[in-house]
């Protein structure tokens, strides 16, 4: 598997990190550039936070498991310094979404996903460097992300309240939270509290077996809403969660665990890749029925690295060669249709037959995280017995 | 050289700390209450009021009820039985046990909150209740706790249904009742269902959940984890947050051990608008322990899984268990279950390999008694006090080191810095005037007169009675310290381990005696000078060890030093105050260290015999000079130590014991706990090298000043020297037999303290002697009489202030002894002949 590992590093190293940096560093203002073209050029000066605190994760992750390069530690720091001093609303303590270079606030999202990311990044941090002050900040953010996320009534009501629906966005992300929580600060039951809860609330809520699906969207009590919104599926979605599973199952050694995590990724697997044209679609309907978004047939970059880690993790785990047979047949797809031989790193958005759909590397979406993520964590599962 | 070190770390025997937890009989409720009232009237147990959902839970229509009944039970494997009840249905306020009875304090019953404030008492059968002051307005769902005879409330909610919760910090003074509630701001959130604790003097507020209306006008909670403490002389300030939140945890908080509280589960918002309500899972049942001296949070093991967590009850202490009466499980269920908690301290295994350490050290330590025992065929009571003045100097310079530091330094000095800081450390400069003042001032006459009991001089110099004081004093107050010094560091270490107390001094004690015995003055300053080097190294062992697991080593360690000021800091070099221990008074400090060293070293047999046991006074000169050196330099290890050790334990807080009863312990803990196998036991080795050269200059010099001051001089003079040979080794082994065994008897019985005491008053004859010195060296004047009434006056100022408990730091009673002693004897001496010249005083 030495070649396979040498692949992702390769990867890592030359086609993803110097395609991002040093160009993406903002000497001016700190924090991360990252809306850029396909030959890197900036399309957009404007900042995502989430991409702040994503990069910053990501930099600290390599940082503390590849390699100890001071300016990956310098630049997450900025990117912290950035998240801290020019992201957060003092009118209530909640992070914005979208800001100007300079960190004037353009965008505040009802939901508080922004907080999660800034979360990882300093518990990495604390982990990086031992500083207590950067743990609490990770439970700060944690804590507030939490609380705004689940009490009921906070979030401000995008719909009128006649057809409630939970979905499983909040769960995943407060579990991979969790996990990476966890990992910084050391075992915590409040952590361990939090990851039951949603590994509960998926089992309970989004996975069917009976239908061998893993819902987006349902009602409270966990039952299909029969409509365009609530028979939508998120195949890439729904995979990413199976590793968020299975990841707790090597943690936990739990068999029942790992076997969710896989039915979570055969499910979707076969609800999700395209026949004719390879690689995976956006969205699907649970019924088979047509997806009313139109752009519910192209192939999205961030699916295909969360299937890149699923597949090969099950394989690991399970030893099954199906999971191996099917991420050969994913990498060799993703990484022809994805890659961009000229300028390195991967394009965002693809047709459904695989050409790119525009030239971007990088907006208020896409930055240095889903990707370099993939790579990094395929190349220390490439390498694990 | 670093991985030898982790594997070596590994080996360390891990022995958890537990909470053991059982089951008091269920109260007579198939519910069981939420928001009760519980406490302790008359030694028996009482719980009273709460509510709960008889019917159904709200979300199917049921509502909550109110109770007004009260449950005694009587002693802990009895049964409940109805007492009576309350004046109203009431929860969801402070209960807080007072000497006098249960204080229940406000809450609400289904229409309103209450101010009114009541005293429940069970007493002969019946259940009794007396009106205490009202709160200032309406309040539930606040916590509280009594700080000394203070009851503080803090947070609440004035209202049902109320959309804010309140800032405010209550106190109700028990000794002026007439007064009332003091109202005063709490500097957090409002707040209600916070956790109290009281530990250290201090009262502790953390948790809780703010208020705040939703869209609909309804009140929303949230999950507070900050943390507060409340010092009577320091008020409000904010201290380390919570790693998580712990609504409505079981409060207060239970002290345990000499510096934490435990936080019991609690409601973390982890299960936060949960749907449906019915599969709500439980609250949290993870403990969290927090340490007031490292102000750190730690994971505390959990409630077992028998049992589920409740939120929203009462603790009290009852039978030195934590009881915690019912309570809320799940939103709308409580349980009727009585749970009783109870820490221990972990001992963890000594070991054949750390005990293989100590027995080739104490192996060693026989060797050299009877290496000097067969070099000293011909045995002189010179060579048995003396040494025959053969002794090279820096063998007595280390073994003035080692007398002077016993194992009480040894683990006293880590853990007074590690719970203050290192200030303490101005108490080793005085040494740099006390042995110049010795070296010049007084060796000339302890060497000029060929001494071998200093009390001689003060015969020669004043009369008979001065020397029998000073010899009686220093000889009983020895032999009570022989005792104690045998039996304090044995306790620490069986705090910690299972090294049995009485194995410990044992060991200690009769080997110390035999070497002693067999040895003499060589031996004992032989051993010394090798003990001092062990015990030098064992520190120096421990503080790297410590310090090599701190996160970023030495820089590390001197960061977290100079954020927690561990250093100096608390010095304050203005103040005078003189009124406790606790004074950061830095010239206070150095007043009371300099004669706490300059007495012992001008007036104790067990530091003077020193000087003349080399060649002549230029030897004891520089046996001098090294020990001042070895004190400035080699003390700086143990402050060093205690400050390694607070940064090891602020960097890994989950590795102290809460359970752990006194701070005093922390080495032995940190010895036994988190250093490799054999490591410790070299470390036990340096402790019980400690105290054996302590103990065993006092048992030579008490042989000593016995046989100079009493058995030559008094009661059989005259005769043969190997007599008086003989009659020392006598008093060696009686003395050391005498010591020990009171050192096992202290170890069986309960009244260690009343012996301290009885020691204690004996030792505040110190100063005076000082003093007695001081006026012969000192003034030409001072004669006999005089010099007697100044010590008795020395002796009974300083007896007087230790009985009437005025407020004067124990540290200043060398000083005060010896200031009286001089200048009362000097003054009373002006009613008495003056003294013919002897060339005994510097102007004489």
């Amino acid at each position: 598997m030495m070649q396979l590992a040498t692949f992702y590093q390769q990867q890592l190293l030359e086609n993803c990190l110097q395609f991002w940096f040093p160009r993406a560093i903002d000497e001016t203002h700190g924090g991360f550039l990252h809306c850029f073209d396909r030959d890197a050029t900036l399309a957009d000066d404007d900042k995502s936070v989430w991409a702040q605190g994503r990069m910053s994760w990501m930099l600290l992750t390599l940082y503390q498991e590849l390699e100890q390069r001071p300016e990956w530690l310098a630049w997450a720091e900025s990117g912290l310094a950035f998240l801290e001093q020019k992201c957060v609303d003092p009118s209530d303590g909640r992070m914005f979404f979208h800001v100007a270079r300079d960190g004037t606030p353009l965008r505040k999202r009802r939901y508080a996903y922004s907080e999660s990311f800034a979360a990882i990044a300093h518990a990495a941090h604390a982990s990086v460097t031992g500083s207590s002050a950067a743990a609490e900040r990770a439970r700060h953010w944690f804590d507030r992300f939490t609380d705004w996320n689940f009490t009921p009534g906070r979030i401000p009501p995008k719909f009128t309240g006649a057809r409630p629906m939970e979905g499983i966005g909040t769960r995943m992300i407060t579990l991979v939270t969790a996990q990476e929580l966890r990992k910084h600060l050391g075992e915590d039951p409040h952590l361990t509290n939090w990851i039951d809860r949603c590994l509960n609330d998926i089992v309970r809520l989004f996975v069917k077996p009976d239908l061998k699906v893993v819902m987006e969207s349902v009602a409270p009590d966990g039952s299909i809403v029969d409509h365009f919104d609530g028979r939508m599926l998120n195949p890439g979605h729904a995979i990413e969660a199976a590793w968020f599973v299975m990841e707790e199952a090597r943690h936990r050694k739990d068999d029942t665990l790992l076997k969710l995590g896989c039915n979570m990724l055969d499910w979707m697997w076969e609800r999700g890749w395209d026949d004719e044209y390879g690689g995976l679609f956006y969205f699907r309907d649970v019924h088979g029925r047509p997806v009313q978004e139109y752009w519910h047939d192209m192939k999205f970059w961030w699916p295909h690295d969360e299937a890149l880690i699923a597949t090969l993790m099950a394989w690991r785990m399970t030893g099954d060669l199906k999971y191996y047979t099917w991420h050969e047949k994913l990498r060799v797809w993703a990484f022809e249709k994805f890659s961009d031989p000229d300028h390195g790193e991967w394009f965002g958005y693809l047709h459904r037959d695989g050409t790119p759909s525009n030239t971007l590397k990088g907006s208020l979406w896409k930055s240095f995280f889903h990707h370099p993520r993939a790579l990094w964590m395929c190349r220390e599962l490439s390498y694990s017995a | 050289m670093k991985r030898l070190i982790l594997i070596l770390l590994c080996m360390v025997s891990i022995a958890m700390a537990g909470n053991s937890w059982r089951e008091l009989a269920p109260l007579p409720d198939s519910h069981g209450f939420a928001g009760s009232f519980a406490g302790i009237t008359s030694g028996s147990l009482i719980v009273a009021g709460g509510a709960n959902f008889p019917d159904a839970p709200p979300w199917e229509g049921g509502s909550k009820t109110w109770h007004d009944r009260a449950f005694v039970l009587d002693h802990p494997g009895g049964k409940w039985h109805l007492a009576g009840k309350l004046p109203g249905p009431r929860g969801y306020g402070v209960s807080v046990s007072l000497s006098e009875g249960l204080l229940c304090i406000g809450g609400s019953d289904a229409e309103r909150h209450h101010p009114e404030c009541y005293l429940l008492t069970w007493e002969a059968g019946s259940l009794k209740s007396k009106l205490y002051p009202p709160l200032p307005l309406p309040l539930a769902e606040m916590t509280g706790a009594l700080l000394g005879r203070t009851v503080h409330l803090v947070g609440g909610i004035r209202e049902p249904g109320a959309t804010h919760a309140e800032a405010l910090h209550l106190m109700l003074d028990l000794d002026a009742l007439d007064r009332g509630w003091k109202q005063k701001d709490f500097p957090g959130p409002p707040r209600i269902l916070a956790v109290a604790a009281v530990q250290q003097g201090a009262f502790f507020v953390m948790s809780g959940a703010s208020l705040a209306p939703d869209a609909q006008g309804k009140p929303k909670r949230s999950y507070l984890r900050d943390a507060w403490r409340y010092h009577p002389s320091t008020g409000w300030e904010e201290i380390t947050k919570m790693p998580r939140a712990a609504v409505a945890a079981p409060s207060p908080a239970p002290a345990s051990g000499a510096s934490h509280f435990l936080v019991i589960g609690g409601d973390d918002g982890s299960q936060v608008g949960l749907q449906p309500p019915s599969s709500h899972p439980g609250f949290s049942r993870s403990i969290l322990a927090y340490d007031t001296l490292t102000r750190t949070w730690a994971n505390h093991g959990e409630i077992p899984t028998t049992w589920s967590a409740t939120v929203t009850v009462p603790t009290l202490a009852w039978h030195g268990e934590v009881i915690i009466p019912s309570g809320e499980i799940r939103p709308a269920t409580r349980t009727p279950k009585v749970l009783a908690m109870t820490s221990a301290a972990a001992r963890s295994n000594f070991g054949w390999l750390n005990w293989t350490m100590v027995i080739i050290y104490l192996g060693g330590m026989i060797a050299v008694g009877i290496w000097f025992m067969r070099r000293e065929q011909s045995g002189t009571t010179d060579r048995y006090f003396r040494g025959g003045q053969r002794i090279p100097w820096w063998v007595a310079g280390l073994s003035i080191f080692a007398t002077m530091l016993s194992s009480l330094t040894f683990m006293g000095i880590p853990a007074r810095t590690y719970q203050t800081d290192a200030s303490w450390y101005l108490g080793q400069l005085p040494i740099l005037l006390v042995v110049p003042l010795v070296a010049f001032f007084y060796l000339p006459f302890f060497r000029k007169l060929d001494l071998t009991s200093a009390y001689e001089y003060l015969e020669k110099r004043f009369n008979l009675p001065c020397r029998i004081f000073a010899a009686l004093s220093f000889i009983l107050f020895h032999i009570g310290r022989v005792a104690i010094v045998l039996y304090l560091p044995a306790l620490a270490l069986a705090v910690v381990s299972d090294i049995p107390v009485s194995t410990a001094i044992l060991a200690i004690g009769v080997l110390c005696m035999i070497y002693t015995v067999i040895g003499g003055i060589e031996a004992v300053v032989w051993t010394d000078a090798i003990q001092a080097l062990v015990l030098l190294g064992g520190a120096a062992l421990c503080f790297i060890l410590a310090v090599s697991q701190v996160d970023g080593g030495l820089g590390g360690m001197l960061q977290i030093a100079s954020q927690d000021a561990k250093g100096f800091g608390n010095l304050d070099w203005r103040s005078l105050d003189w009124s406790s221990n606790t004074t950061g008074s830095a010239f206070v400090l150095f007043v009371a260290f300099f004669f706490n060293s300059f007495v012992p070293y001008t007036s104790g047999q067990d530091v003077v015999q020193r000087y003349v046991t080399t060649k002549d006074i230029g030897a004891a000169r520089k046996s001098l000079w090294m020990t001042m050196w070895m004190s400035i330099f080699g003390s700086m290890l143990f402050f060093g130590l205690g400050v390694a050790i607070y940064a090891f334990y602020k960097t890994h807080p989950g590795r102290l014991d809460p359970a752990m009863i006194k701070t005093d312990s922390i080495l032995p803990h940190f010895i036994m706990h988190e250093l490799p196998l054999g490591v410790s036991g070299i470390l036990i080795a340096a402790i019980f090298a400690a105290s054996q050269s302590t103990i065993s200059s006092s048992l030579n010099s008490i042989a000593t000043s016995w046989s100079k001051d009493f058995d030559m001089r008094i009661f059989r003079p005259n005769r043969n020297d190997s007599t008086y040979l003989a009659a020392a080794k006598w008093v060696v082994m009686g003395v050391g037999s005498l010591g020990t065994a009171t050192a096992l008897w202290m170890a069986e019985s309960d009244l260690q303290s009343a012996f301290a005491a009885f020691n204690t008053l004996i030792g505040l004859t110190a100063g005076s002697l000082g003093g007695l010195f001081a006026l012969g060296v000192f003034t030409r004047r001072a004669n006999g009489p005089g010099a007697l009434i100044g010590a008795l006056t020395g002796f009974t100022a300083v007896v007087s202030i230790e009985l009437t408990k005025a407020p004067i730091a124990g540290l200043l009673y060398a000083f005060i002894g010896c200031a009286v002693c001089f200048i009362i004897g000097w003054l009373a001496s002006w009613l008495f002949p003056a003294s013919p010249a002897t060339g005994l005083s510097r102007r004489g």
